[in-house]
């Protein structure tokens, strides 16, 4: 499982990144960046949690079970 | 009954018969508390027709409101935005016909629909654009000193006039004396205007954007609020006109909203001037009245909870978890609509294509599906997903960043306040049906005992 944010919707609110911050990471540019290619197991409830309350709804979950 | 627990009168509530449209109502007893609780328990999607409104779909659900707001491709904005009582939607509508009349079709609908919460995807997001990485996180830890500074001079000013309340020397009403400012002066430094202007911009902005209530407590009579009301506005056409025209003279090179947009293309193009007054007139119009009561609201509970108080007091670093549970108590803005583009299953009711919906969001941050004990106040609550911003979608608050610091920052200097305050008398309630709360708070000096 891998997410990806749609940057024409993110706004750099970082909810995400103070939800997972070993996951996600806001940029000079107010674009959340996802720092890992495959979430680990124990962090799966916290990226949920990022997907749900993210602002905008920016986040989606790639091969997500 | 106190700022955010359901009305327990004992008057029985029928759902065929209970209004949450009665803007008398919201006067008399507050938000409507009960009539939101049984219609969670009873009908959470529920086809609302009464005399009063145009009818429409009551989402009372927090989870139902989070559905809608995703949906934005389904569920539009520029159609139906607010619920109003049916008086205000009919002259709304009869002004919009007397545009269209005078302008013709195609510039009248520059008069309603140029702001981008009245418009959908691809063109809100165009608009939106242009301006909300100056509402990010980062943009306002670059100004939060500024906030602090405006923060700490409003709160100095303010505890002088609550300490002259001391043997009825004087009155002091939070809201006029406190809230209003803040807000004002936070986007008022964000677009530019001139500090010079703010003393005589707050005193207009408080006519331009009060409510009839307000200015009846001011003592006007309907004529007299007619007039100041058209007086206001006028002079607040001619200050933007004023002002933007001298942000072009000056070459715009600032990083201030208005500059910002007059640098901005849209599709290769400038915005026309109605375009940049409609667009700072909405980021001024978003953050008054709604972060004015959740600051007002914010006190209320504080001093109705005395151990949140204490605990808050005692403890600076629950001002984050603080202000998001002031922001999920006191849920200013009271609802939006959209308008369904498409048949859409809800719960097992079929909303059909140019039905109303209309969330309520007070009562989604209630919702005892989405809440542990919702009717607590509790200023550690967490997590607090709050929809006091609107739902997570295309229209989330731009303002919600700037919202949350303002409060932050008010909120730490109001600490020390607060043990030394108490209500002077009942708290006067908003008449609207969209950003409710209070709009005169009398408080007075406490002396407090000594330990």
């Amino acid at each position: 499982m891998k997410p990806v944010v749609d940057h024409t919707l993110c706004e750099g609110h970082a909810r995400c990144e103070e939800t997972a911050p070993q996951v996600f990471e806001v940029d000079e540019n107010d674009k959340s960046q996802v720092l890992v290619e495959v979430v680990p197991e124990a962090l799966r409830d916290r990226v949920d949690v990022a997907v749900r309350v993210c602002p905008r709804q920016a986040i989606s979950l790639e091969g997500a079970s | 009954m106190t700022s955010g627990a359901p009305a327990r009168d004992g008057e029985a509530l029928d759902l065929d018969t209970l209004s949450i449209t009665d803007t008398q109502r919201y006067v008399e007893r507050g938000y409507p508390w009960a009539e939101w609780d049984l219609l969670r328990r009873e009908a959470p999607v529920y086809w609302y027709d009464r005399p009063d409104v145009d009818p429409f779909w009551a989402l009372t659900r927090y989870e139902d409101a989070l559905t809608v707001s995703k949906r934005s491709d389904i569920f539009i904005s520029s159609n139906r935005l607010r619920i109003f009582p049916r008086t205000q939607e009919e002259f709304s509508k009869r002004r919009k016909q007397e545009l269209i009349a005078r302008y013709g079709p195609e510039k009248a609908r520059r008069f309603y629909t140029l702001s981008f919460i009245d418009m959908d995807d691809p063109d809100h997001a165009a608009y939106r654009n242009l301006t909300n990485r100056s509402f990010t996180p980062r943009a306002m830890r670059m100004i939060e000193d500024h906030i602090a500074e405006l923060a700490e001079a409003y709160a100095s000013g303010f505890a002088k006039q609550l300490i002259n309340t001391v043997a009825e020397q004087g009155e002091c009403d939070f809201v006029h004396d406190l809230s209003v400012k803040l807000p004002m002066a936070a986007i008022f430094e964000m677009v530019g205007f001139p500090r010079d202007d703010w003393d005589e911009l707050f005193g207009i902005k408080e006519i331009e954007y009060g409510s009839d209530r307000e200015l009846a407590l001011a003592g006007l009579t309907p004529e007299e609020r007619d007039v100041e009301r058209r007086k206001a506005n006028k002079f607040s056409t001619q200050y933007l006109f004023d002002f933007v025209e001298a942000r072009k003279k000056a070459g715009a090179p600032s990083d201030c909203l208005a500059d910002v947009l007059l640098r901005a293309e849209l599709d290769g193009r400038k915005l026309e001037d109605d375009e940049m007054f409609s667009y700072i007139n909405l980021l001024i119009a978003g953050g008054l009245e709604t972060t004015r009561n959740a600051t007002t609201g914010g006190v209320l509970a504080l001093l109705e909870h005395p151990e949140e108080r204490d605990k808050l007091v005692a403890n600076p670093e629950l001002l984050r978890p603080a202000v998001e549970e002031i922001l999920r108590w006191t849920s200013p803005v009271i609802q939006f609509a959209r308008v369904a583009t498409e048949d859409f299953e809800l719960r097992g009711h079929t909303i059909r294509a140019g039905e109303t919906v209309a969330m309520w969001y007070p009562s989604t941050n209630r919702d005892e599906e989405a809440w542990d004990d919702p009717y607590r106040f509790d200023i550690t609550r967490d997590p607090n997903d709050h929809l006091a911003f609107g739902g997570f979608g295309a229209h989330f608050c731009l303002g919600a960043n700037l919202a949350r610091w303002e409060l932050r920052g008010i909120f730490k200097e109001l600490l020390p306040l607060l043990p030394e305050m108490e209500l002077d008398g009942p708290p006067f309630r908003q008449d609207s049906l969209h950003v409710g709360g209070i709009v005169k708070m009398p408080v007075r000096y406490r002396p407090v005992p000594a330990a």
